[in-house]
């Protein structure tokens, strides 16, 4: 077999899946399964996740306590937190990155296949765990996601079950993380150079660093927590010598590139959706490889805009505040190129489309808001209130999870080899477009007028708003359930069965394979040229 | 080695891209990584000992 051939009908002599239900899920190597189950399990904690936050809004659907303990209120905020960070949105984006890297880079399957394996099987027992806390005596962890001591620390037992949990989060972060840089720096095919990469495979291979540098350092801090905690040390405790404030400095030294992690891949999914539906290739592909490293380079540099209130040396606040409104540079030459994408391009409005066009307008709400907190003077009446509640919401629900979406839409015919229900799609779409709104917009007036962040009960001014708020929160819970409904009819029942490409203006490698792609795809790699590239303009 | 057409002319394929030298440094990197990973868990907690 000459290494010239490269064609599907080749990959498709040996599309053995492995036949039992254990050998195919529990043992399997396969990328695209592991990817599977990747998604299916951040579907499950979304909606585990979803459920907490239903729980809280139903309690300040009006003021003074009705529904739960104040006790297990912090609980809930903390659950689920802690549920949608770690086990809904970065695995959610593992599995896109395990389905679509190889794919997309020309290679086999991910560098190191039965790792792969283990980072996705450790998951399923941290949460586990995680959750097995709240029947515990003591419940579950209810000092906030931020587990700031000394607050933290006055638990129960049940708290080491959540360090550990931590650790296996991030034991399972960083050994994918590990894989996706291995893949990326070595499996690519050849000729696939790095600045021919689609902008999805970049903003993970930096994604993939930060986490990298960063989960480990929050290993250390909750192994510091659990130590104070259960074996005297004093490492946040002031009584012994400790310094609570130095938590809160490696907590956001973890903190602020996190929530990059969490963003950056969706910046690549929505940077290979709008050049397709606008067919015109990405505005400035370069300009966004770079802007996504220096986000990445500047995200290090500025963790102390969470703690303006502790009473830092001003230098210091300025610094934090200069720094942070820098990240608005390459943040807005992102939007600018995505917007310059669509410019004069033949858009049509498929569902992925209308989530990636969501995502710029509301995901930029957030970023504004951002840029409020990140003026010191103004954070020391902001800090704390409803206004940043609103603030990471805009950019991690209609951010993030709107991203994810589209995501989802994009490649679920290339999956699935069936085409999902466009008209459900759009319903989906809208109804979470509006009532997003209507859930985190009022929580900027909240915040503005002083309620407080993590608080079961309020004063009676912050009614009405709370209202519309929780009835939002409501409408948008519910209508996750027509995503879920569009997935089960496009796996099972759709008979519109989906061509390689897809999409009309799709470019990409993994676009030229069948869909369903067979199961061990580019066992040959494939021929590099302009035509299959998603960002080079096509030779007329 | 092996040649490959592309749309630049044919494309020499070297040892270097052979499969088996891939995962190799696959491995490597692998490696690479997962010390420094370790290796700035250490240094933030022990930064936490030292420091107290
Ligand atoms: C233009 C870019 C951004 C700026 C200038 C910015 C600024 C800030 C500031 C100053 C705070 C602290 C507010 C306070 O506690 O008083 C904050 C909180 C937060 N931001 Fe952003 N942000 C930006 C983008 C993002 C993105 C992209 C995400 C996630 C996808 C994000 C997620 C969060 C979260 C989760 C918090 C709250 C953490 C907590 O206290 O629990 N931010 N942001
Ligand atoms: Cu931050």
């Amino acid at each position: 077999m000459s290494i010239e051939s490269h064609d599907i009908a080749h990959d498709d002599h040996h599309d053995h899946k492995p036949s039992g239900f254990l050998d195919r899920w529990l043992y399997t190597t396969n990328h695209k399964d592991i990817g599977t189950l990747y998604l299916v399990f951040s579907l499950l904690m979304f909606f585990i996740g979803g459920s907490m936050a239903m729980v809280i809004r139903a309690e300040l659907f009006m003021p003074g306590l009705q529904l739960v303990e104040p006790e297990f209120f912090n609980q809930m905020t903390t659950m689920h937190a802690l549920i949608m960070v770690f086990g809904a949105v970065m695995p959610a984006w593992v599995g896109f990155a395990n389905w679509m890297i190889p794919m997309m880079i020309g290679a086999p399957d991910m560098a190191l296949p039965r790792m792969n394996n283990w980072s996705f099987w450790i998951l399923p027992f941290a949460f586990t765990m995680l959750l097995s806390t709240l029947f515990m005596d003591s419940g579950g962890p209810a000092a906030g996601w931020t587990l700031y001591p000394p607050l933290s620390l006055q638990g129960g037992q049940s708290f080491a079950f959540v360090v550990f949990a931590v650790h296996m989060m991030g034991i399972s972060s960083i050994m994918g993380s590990i894989n996706v840089i291995a893949t990326i720096l070595n499996m690519r095919a050849p000729g696939m150079t790095l600045l021919k990469m689609p902008l999805f495979v970049w903003t993970w291979l930096i994604t993939a660093f930060l986490l990298i540098a960063v989960m480990p350092v929050l290993a250390g801090a909750v192994t510091m927590l659990l130590t104070d905690h259960f074996f005297g040390t004093s490492f946040f405790n002031a009584a012994g010598g400790g310094d609570p404030v130095m938590f809160q400095h490696i907590f956001w030294f973890f903190g602020h590139p996190e929530v990059y992690i969490m963003i950056l891949p969706a910046f690549g999914v929505v940077s290979e959706i709008i050049p397709t539906f606008s067919r015109k290739p990405l505005f400035g592909y370069t300009a966004m490889v770079y802007a996504t490293a220096s986000i990445a380079f500047l995200s290090f540099i500025v963790w102390a805009h969470h703690m303006f209130t502790v009473g830092m040396p001003l230098t210091g606040e300025l610094f934090f505040m200069y720094a942070t409104m820098l990240i608005a540079v390459p943040t807005g030459v992102k939007v600018f190129n995505w917007v310059s994408t669509m410019w004069q391009g033949s858009m049509t409005f498929e569902t992925p489309m209308l989530f990636a066009i969501g995502f710029v307008v509301l995901f930029t709400i957030g970023g504004l808001s951002g840029l409020m907190l990140a003026m010191a003077a103004a954070d020391l009446q902001y800090h704390d209130t409803y206004f940043v509640v609103a603030h990471f919401h805009y950019v991690l629900v209609p951010g993030s999870v709107f991203a994810l979406m589209a995501g989802a839409y994009y490649w679920l015919p290339k999956w699935t080899g069936h085409m999902y229900s466009e008209k459900w799609g759009k319903i989906h779409f809208w109804v979470s477009a509006i009532s997003v709104n209507i859930l985190f917009f009022p929580q900027h007036y909240l915040g503005l007028a002083g309620m407080p962040r993590r608080i079961p009960d309020y004063s009676t001014q912050f009614a009405d708003f709370n209202m519309i708020s929780s009835i939002g929160g409501f409408i948008f819970g519910a209508s996750q359930l027509i995503f879920v409904g569009v997935i089960v009819h496009c796996v099972y029942k759709s008979r519109q069965v989906a061509t390689g490409r897809v999409w009309e203006g799709a470019k990409g490698l993994e676009w030229t394979l069948s869909s369903p792609p067979p199961y061990h795809s580019f066992n040959t790699p494939p021929v590099i040229d302009s035509t299959t590239i998603a960002h080079v303009e096509e030779a007329h | 080695m092996l040649k490959r057409r592309t749309e630049s002319g044919p494309m020499e394929l070297t040892e270097h891209d052979d499969i088996r030298n891939r995962r190799k440094r696959a491995v490597k990197t692998a490696w690479a990584l997962a010390i420094v990973a370790i290796m700035i868990f250490v240094a933030f907690i022990l930064s936490g000992v030292l420091g107290t």
